[in-house]
């Protein structure tokens, strides 16, 4: 907290301490409280001093100008019954024509407390005749109750005195509101260290505008100073201790008189902004003031002059009593880009100009202004710009604290360096804020900017440009300067259909390597019936011996149906012999009749279908050397017992390994 | 009234007759369409607009490198390095060997922190030469060495005669090669993995937000989405092999693969 800091009465601020001297004494380091007790003096246009001292003088000039003269004296009470804990106003009022007021003598007072409340003077000069008015108040609290009556007060002069009549006064038991007359302003509270419960001369109170905040929302932390007797010294106050608090003090200290319960006050307030940073249960410790303040005892209204001037009083130090704030935590989830502004915020950006050349700076401002913490706002954050380089210049801050509240804009500067011409744009900056009175975040972009750029002169980046030497950069051809890596542009074909699933995936494919794997599975296995079955070449023979006769037969039929006579018996022929080699095992080029005939004998085939090979053999050769004499029912003849002997042998040969 | 009721009835029918005939006509934009405009808008600098329209052509089931390429472009130029690395890696899932495609892939995951190429140049140019061919190539590669192999054993077979040694050995090797590249390529494609999209993943102990937070991920890193035997809605557990770690995190911040 910058309790360091002087703060100023608001008629300095405005320029009027000059003419108009505050009544501000410089007395303590830290604040100024105004020692008069009442706004009235306040309004004099003569510089301001101590009452007493003031009355003092007042007087001196009195005694100057006017000489002794008539003058008379009264007294009023402001009330002629007031409660046990209350005060009455008791004014005596001397005044006189061309000659020196004297000051009244106070009869002694043991049932009451009586503080001098101020002295208020009126001076004239009428047709050559002065005239002079003083009022002196003071204020009386009673010790007990009952009635009371005041002894005429006394005034005496060179050769002149005067006295008032006697006044009475009614204490009663029981507060303001049982008084008739009572006032029903708030009661102010009792100060520390003094006996009498209410209505004191002098009090203190520490204040705060809310209860529960957000974290970061400001709290206003009011400190007032009520006093209604002359204060002999300038004030001392010691803030509160704020540990969780930002703090911020909150300018220009307010004076104003108010009553409480009917008892006029000159309040002097003191304000302080207060934004707690971490959630939770926060305290404001006890605010102390330290002031010396006029005693007059028993007899305030001694006649030493000196002894008021030179400061007789009594120190006294006040204390508020501590105050507890409850810190909420900001609601969740936070959005993006939030950071932990909190206030009221509106967000402005400029460029300080459109048109530029490559390598030449730009300045981009940005403005975040409004209400709330602004020294903690966050940096701004320029997104990555293509084209420019970009560099933090600075950040000034500005506070204003109008009608108490801290408000003011936060200015970000970035200068940013066209690296290539062309279009440039600056998007838009987003800024992220809690709104406490809303509840709610709320985010603000600035506006985005288009800045032509204008190729440096010969080309590149310019010369008066800062080098720069991206990764990879100067490294290559002389002339050729690397600005900046980006992606690489789309590809934009007139159209796309879906690719589809990869190719591994894709179900026929998958089926056309399942059958080139089935293909060679087949072949294998055929390649192995033929490796068991298909190897013994007698035995493949000898199967398919009467397959193979049956069809030269039918290709004998063929040629005699075409009148080949000498074709078809050769094909009858080739049946036969063909027949008989792979049914005996024999090479059918050499196979003779005699070796078939006994080979039929060895295998055990009957005499008669022996008989029928021989004669079915010789036949056939027979038609072959004489084809012209054959006729063709002789071979349609030959044809079919070529059938029946396949038929007959078919039976009659066994398979014989 | 029956009048009305006959032509409700027969307007309803030429409704339905008028959208089978024209279906064109009451459909909505098609994705090549959506494409389209995406390119558009990404000329205009609209980035925004164009991932947008990207992203609901993609959803329209319009599957193309080209189109998840541009998407990864558009989300780059909004900040979204996850989602860009995510769209990019859709794109080399689909076509490897594009040069932009992996020019923008490195690019935006060496920004990310997590480069998909290796530093070293040995290791680079390992790493380009293993995804030299894309994975329809290398698909069709192995499918040829294989059908040779085929030719030369059913020759063999066909003709009764051992193949000749010299081709068949070498045809073998080839198709070894080609069978564990191809291998270990569709592998790794059929990896489950996500890239993170989020800022910052929190990965947790757990599949709920009051198990602590065991260590983070930043956007646009790679991990391995692993095999829940018991899926929990709105989370998955995802590992980072290369560390050892492993956990939980919310399945809004992994974009998955």
């Amino acid at each position: 907290m910058k309790t360091g800091k002087r703060i100023e009465p608001e008629n300095r601020r405005n320029g009027e301490s000059e003419k108009h001297p505050s009544p501000v004494l410089s007395v303590s380091p830290l604040l100024r409280f105004p020692v008069s007790p009442f706004p009235r003096f306040s309004v004099s246009p003569l510089p301001r001093f101590p009452v007493s001292c003031f009355s003092a003088l007042t007087l001196l000039l009195l005694g100057i100008f006017v000489q002794a003269a008539d003058f008379q004296v009264s007294a009023a009470l402001d009330r002629q019954q007031i409660a046990l804990n209350e005060q009455a106003q008791l004014s005596v009022t001397i005044s006189g024509s061309g000659s020196a007021v004297p000051k009244p003598q106070l009869p002694p007072l043991t049932d009451f407390q009586v503080y001098s409340a101020g002295t208020s003077q009126n001076f004239s000069w009428i047709n050559g005749q002065a005239s002079a008015s003083v009022t002196y108040t003071y204020v009386l609290t009673p010790l007990k109750e009952g009635h009371f009556t005041i002894a005429p007060i006394r005034v005496q002069s060179q050769n002149q005195s005067a006295q008032t009549p006697e006044l009475s006064l009614d204490v009663v038991k029981g507060d303001a509101a049982a008084v008739p007359g009572g006032s029903a302003e708030p009661a102010a509270p009792a100060p520390s260290g003094e006996r009498r419960p209410a209505e004191p001369a002098i009090f203190i109170t520490a204040t705060v505008d809310k209860k529960t905040v957000y974290v970061g929302e400001p709290v206003t932390f009011s400190f007032r100073l009520y006093n209604r007797v002359a204060l002999l010294s300038q004030p001392s106050y010691q803030a509160p201790q704020t540990a969780g608090f930002w703090a911020e003090d909150l300018p220009p200290q307010r004076s104003f008189t108010t009553t409480v319960r009917g008892i006029p006050y000159h309040v002097t307030e003191v304000r302080t902004a207060l934004f707690p940073t971490t959630p939770g249960k926060a305290r404001i410790g006890p605010a102390a003031l330290s002031v010396r303040l006029e005693n007059l005892g028993t007899d305030p209204f001694s006649n030493d002059f000196f002894a008021q001037f030179f400061g007789r009083g009594e120190e006294k130090t006040l204390h508020t009593e501590p105050l507890s704030i409850r810190v909420q935590a900001l609601p969740e989830p936070k959005p993006a880009g939030f950071k932990g502004a909190v206030g009221r915020y509106a967000l402005s950006a400029g460029v300080d100009k459109d048109h530029a050349v490559v390598g030449q700076p730009l300045t981009l401002t940005l403005t975040v202004s409004g209400r709330g913490n602004i020294k903690s706002l966050p940096d701004l954050e320029v997104p990555p710009l293509s084209n420019f380089r970009t560099f933090d210049a600075n950040a000034a801050t500005n506070i204003e604290k109008k009608d108490y509240q801290v408000e003011g804009s936060k200015v970000f500067k970035t200068v940013l360096i066209p690296t290539a011409s062309g279009e440039l744009s600056i998007p838009s900056v987003p800024f992220v804020y809690f709104d406490p009175e809303k509840g709610a975040y709320q985010s603000v972009h600035s506006r985005a900017f288009s800045v032509h750029v204008a190729a440096a002169p010969g080309g590149g980046s310019s010369a008066s440009a800062p080098a720069y030497a991206p990764p990879g950069a100067g490294a290559g051809a002389p002339g050729i300067h690397i600005l900046e890596e980006d992606i690489r542009y789309i590809r934009t074909p007139p159209s796309l259909s879906p690719q589809g699933a990869p190719l591994y995936r894709r179900l026929w494919f998958q089926a056309w390597m399942a059958c080139l794997f089935l293909l060679l599975a087949l072949g294998g296995l055929l390649r192995l019936y033929q490796k068991l079955f298909l190897s013994n070449t007698r035995l493949t023979r000898f199967r398919g011996a009467r397959a193979n006769a049956l069809l030269s037969a039918q290709q004998a039929q063929g040629a005699m149906e075409r009148l080949q006579t000498r074709e078809a018996a050769g094909l009858l022929a080739d049946a036969l012999q063909g027949y008989l080699a792979a049914k005996l095992g024999a090479d059918r080029q050499t196979l003779s009749l005699k070796e078939v005939l006994a080979e039929l004998k060895a295998h055990g085939v009957h005499s008669h279908d022996t008989e029928k090979v021989r004669n079915l053999w010789e036949t056939l050769d027979l038609f072959q050397f004489a084809p012209a004499q054959v006729r063709p029912d002789e071979l349609r003849q030959a044809l079919r017992t070529l059938e029946h002997v396949v038929d007959e042998l078919e039976k009659d040969i066994p398979w014989k390994n | 009234m029956e009048k009305l009721k006959n032509f409700a009835r027969a307007r309803t029918l030429w409704l339905f007759v008028f959208c089978f005939l024209f279906p064109g006509l009451v459909r909505g934009e098609s994705g090549d369409d959506l494409f389209r405009q995406g390119n558009a808008a990404y000329a205009k600098g609209q980035f925004d607009a164009a991932a947008s329209l990207y992203q609901r052509a993609a959803d329209q089931g319009l599957a193309h490198w080209i189109l998840y390429y541009d998407l990864g472009n558009a989300y780059y130029k909004t900040g979204s390095l996850g989602k860009a690395i995510a769209s990019y890696e859709r794109a080399f899932r689909l076509h490897s060997t594009d040069r932009d495609l992996i020019y923008n892939l490195n690019l935006t995951s060496t920004k990310a922190g997590d480069p998909v190429l290796p530093q070293a140049s040995l290791a680079a140019l390992c790493w380009r030469l293993f995804y030299a061919f894309s994975l329809n190539t290398l698909t069709v590669l192995s499918a040829l060495v294989w059908l040779a192999l085929f030719g030369v054993l059913a020759w063999a077979l066909w003709f009764l005669r051992p193949p000749p040694a010299e081709l068949s050995a070498a045809l073998a090797l080839g198709l070894l090669f080609f069978s564990g590249w191809l291998g270990v390529r569709i592998y790794l494609n059929e990896q489950p993995e996500g890239v993170v999209s989020a800022a910052l993943a929190e990965v947790r102990s757990g599949p709920s937000l009051s198990y602590p937070a065991n260590f983070t991920i930043p956007e646009g890193h790679h991990v391995l989405i692993l095999d829940e035997e018991e899926p929990v809605t709105g989370w998955l557990e995802v590992g980072v092999p290369d560390q050892g770690l492993k956990g939980w995190v919310p399945d809004s911040s992994i974009d998955k693969l």
